[in-house]
């Protein structure tokens, strides 16, 4: 098992503030992982330690097999990344910039700024210069400049940030072509969960600094059962039908108007049939999946919701 | 090395700078015309000798250009952390050290140059309009060149120095005016004249702070793998 990625225990402490605590993580050759969590859960700063931006507190990080040290760098030659928000000489050009961007990773494609550029929908620019840029634009080109190189390892911290949803919907498919064609391992971290639903391979879910699960998202796929959503006006009324008169056990009560049933075994048919009967009035009986949003909010129930 | 230092030459377009200089020596050259003429009318006592207006000149350009050079500075390594695209920086394969010391390299030989070639440029000019006007009593000896020489090249060395010691007060909050003021300050301190003596003439003073700023230097280089970039 090639492990592009891996952490082990680790820890960063802030000014007597555990930001990050004990993280393991593995990350195998060629997959997508989906990077989850609220706010300040410690991503970005997780993100950073795999880098070299930031040193850890405790544990380690090993990177294509080699242990990352303080004096590291021949290894960010096969990383290519957005964390937080890209950054450029404002004063220079898009070209100017995947230009140096290329001489500095030793990198000579001449032909690989312009594929870069239409890969990412940035072409006639001219001579604009990058403080011109909206967001959107801004956002485009530091994808385009990651994956200009065709790293190994992909680090995106919300890629997505500023995009519109043809442009949301031009990444997906980005990310998912370069993993799959160019075998290229991607960490992605959203708070999009519908986006990372779509492409993650694998998630993990930090909150408060810890990582609270790893799991391959075709586990979530298979956990997740249907359940019927019941919309009825009473609906304590009809927690009782169903607990009394209908034996069901495995349901929850959603809100007054809203009940959700788990348990299999009777169809939508039988179900309404007994609920009527018991003058239960029903105003929608809809079967449904649950979701990686259902999963992920009941993860870090609790803590800050999802940006 | 070389590499970099080229493509920091490009990012940061210091094409520009020499015509920075070039405006920089004007404006020395126009001040100190103003200060030969005042001569003629007042026999200023400084005006007497080859040395003293050699010196004038020699703490102008010194004072200008190592202000110029936190300028730059700023701009080359100030600016990279408040933009942040010295994180950028830090996510090549590059060592981090060696990224430092090519920005700090540009400088401490900007530093040099521009004043050694102001310098002997304005002497030189103070020699040739002395031919005209002959305000200067004494002549000019071989022995007055060979001991301008000399003091010019160990100021434009020192001056290097001195022009990395803004690196300090710079990096504190990274802030611009910090580094510029302090370069002020600094240089402003050595060079001022109290009743026709300042500080640089005590050779020791500056050498020490040039030394000080190679020293402030070797220690940012060398601590910047252990520091985080947030």
């Amino acid at each position: 098992m090639t492990y592009i990625l891996k952490t082990s225990h680790l820890t960063k402490t802030f000014q007597g503030k555990d930001v990050v605590q004990d993280v393991s993580m593995k990350l195998t050759q060629g997959e997508i992982y989906g990077f989850l969590g609220p706010n300040g859960a410690g991503k970005t700063t997780v993100m950073k330690m795999i880098t070299n931006l930031i040193k850890p507190t405790g544990g380690e990080i090993e990177l294509f097999g080699e242990k990352l040290s303080e004096d590291s760098f021949q290894v960010l030659k096969r990383i290519g990344s957005i964390i937080e928000y890209p950054f450029f000489y404002e004063r220079l050009t898009a070209q100017d910039n995947l230009d140096l961007h290329c001489e500095y990773m030793g990198f000579y494609d001449k032909k690989a700024v312009k594929d870069a550029l239409e890969l990412v929908n940035l072409q006639n620019l001219g001579k604009k210069p990058v403080k011109d840029f909206s967001l959107g634009m801004k956002q485009r080109l530091g994808i385009a400049r990651a994956v200009i190189t065709k790293p190994d390892l992909l680090i995106l911290d919300e890629p997505i940030n500023g995009l519109d949803p043809v442009g949301i919907k031009e990444m997906r498919d980005l990310f998912k072509m370069l993993s799959q064609q160019f075998g290229i391992t991607l960490l992605v971290s959203s708070h999009i969960l519908g986006e990372i639903e779509q492409i993650a391979d694998t998630i993990g879910v930090i909150r408060s600094g810890r990582l609270v699960e790893e799991v391959a998202m075709s586990s979530i796929r298979d956990m997740n059962t249907e359940y019927i959503e019941l919309t009825t006006s009473d609906s304590r009324k009809a927690a009782y039908v169903l607990e009394s008169k209908l034996n069901i056990l495995n349901y929850k009560v959603v809100n007054e108007q809203l009940i959700r049933i788990y348990s299999d075994g009777m169809s939508r048919g039988e179900l309404a049939k007994g609920l009527v009967n018991e003058n239960v009035d029903i105003e929608s009986l809809t079967i449904k999946k649950n979701s990686l949003e259902d999963y992920f909010m009941e993860l870090v129930q609790g803590g800050e919701g999802v940006a | 090395m070389l590499k970099l230092i080229r493509l920091e030459l490009k990012k940061n377009r210091m094409g520009g700078y020499i015509k920075g200089v070039i405006i920089a020596n004007l404006v020395i050259i126009a001040f100190l015309s103003l200060v030969y003429y005042g001569g003629i009318e007042e026999m200023d006592r400084l005006l007497q000798t080859y040395e003293g207006l050699f010196d004038m000149a020699g703490t102008i350009v010194k004072v200008t250009f190592v202000i110029f050079a936190s300028a730059i500075m700023s701009r080359m390594i100030i600016d990279e952390y408040k933009a942040k695209t010295i994180q950028l920086m830090f996510m090549y394969p590059i060592s981090r050290k060696k990224i430092l010391a090519a920005k700090l390299m540009i400088i401490f030989v900007f530093t040099v140059v521009t004043i050694l070639l102001s310098t002997a440029f304005i002497d030189a000019l103070i020699i040739v309009v002395d031919r005209f006007f002959n305000i200067i009593e004494e002549p000019l000896t071989s022995t007055i060149l060979a001991q301008t020489s000399i003091k010019v090249l160990i100021t434009s060395l020192s001056a290097g120095g001195i022009s990395l010691i803004p690196l300090f007060f710079g990096m504190r909050k990274y802030s611009t005016p910090a580094t510029i003021i302090s370069s002020f300050l600094v240089v402003g301190l050595i060079s001022s004249n109290n009743g026709g003596v300042n500080l640089s003439d005590i050779i020791a003073i500056p050498i020490t702070l040039g030394l000080v700023g190679v020293i402030t230097a070797f220690l940012t280089i060398r601590n910047v793998n252990t520091k985080d970039v947030i």
